[in-house]
């Protein structure tokens, strides 16, 4: 009875653990964070981060997807170029970027924290940015100003 | 002696308002569309950015904007011209329709262009 006892607990701590370990994410080669430095880490490397701090918005030939994504405030998004065409988030409205609380174009490459990716993002490039400020905050491709996305902050 | 009543053709002067109105949009463009290609390459259909050049599209499209304005402020067959305006604004609203928070405005333009048209129309069939 008491080894039987054992093994049920054994189980249980493993389901808890296997449950409560983070999700593996795949940082792609290129990650152009929101402080506008470029990084490049090799091809293979993979960092984990908790699935809870971090979401990915992955742009295709068709868009943002997904189009809007709801966060809570403190939540870094990551936005991943899966196309063969450059793509450069940033936030609306088009061209000057500045929707976004202390976003602005004219502030690209003087190294503040902006929406903005303030490049054109090659295929398998990303560019990450923490959402603190709660809103509704409409994003667009800066080459692409049809291709909007909304990302809301609660 | 006779006095003459003295008329006022308010149409020239409508006329000139819209020409004004519709050219300084379209320079506008032209000029910084050079001075900041970035910011304007984003309205150019994909098909297009993937079939041409983006400095040459983007040049391009800059000449024909500067030769449009030149056209509407010329005065010479204006009801082209407000046409072929009208037809730009129509291609460029109906291509960013999604970006609308940006391009209501060219939907304004388009119907100035209209009218501009229509009052040409009109004074060409009176004459």
């Amino acid at each position: 009875m008491k080894k039987m006892l054992l093994v049920i607990s054994i189980l249980m701590v493993l389901t808890f653990l296997a449950a409560c370990s983070p999700a593996e994410q795949v940082i792609p080669k290129t990650e152009v964070s929101a402080t506008n430095e470029k990084t490049t880490a090799p091809v293979l490397e993979e960092q984990t981060m908790p699935a809870s701090d971090t979401m990915v918005v992955k742009i295709t030939s068709s868009g943002f997807e997904p189009k809007m994504l709801t966060v809570k405030a403190g939540t870094m998004v990551t936005f991943v170029n899966g196309d063969s065409n450059k793509h450069w988030p940033a936030s609306a409205m088009h061209p000057t970027h500045t929707l976004y609380p202390g976003s602005g174009i004219e502030k690209c490459g003087t190294g503040e924290a902006i929406f903005d990716a303030c490049q054109g993002l090659a295929q398998g490039d990303s560019f990450s940015f923490t959402f603190n400020e709660k809103g509704s905050w409409k994003y667009h491709d800066h080459l692409r100003v049809s291709s909007t996305g909304t990302v809301i902050v609660e | 002696m006779k006095a003459k009543k003295l008329t006022c053709d308010y149409s020239n002067l409508a006329s000139f308002i819209l020409r004004v109105a519709l050219a300084v949009p379209f320079l506008f463009a032209a000029i910084d569309t050079t001075l900041q290609p970035e910011a304007w390459i984003g309205f150019m259909p994909l098909f297009l950015q993937n079939l041409f050049p983006k400095a040459l599209l983007l040049g391009g499209f800059s000449l024909y904007e500067a030769a449009l304005s030149v056209w509407l402020l010329s005065g010479w067959k204006t009801k082209e011209a407000a046409a072929l305006a009208a037809a730009t604004l129509l291609a460029i609203t109906i291509t960013n329709i999604t970006a609308l928070e940006i391009v209501f405005r060219d939907i304004g333009l388009l119907l100035a262009a209209v009218a501009l048209g229509v009052l040409h129309h009109e004074k060409n069939g009176k004459k």
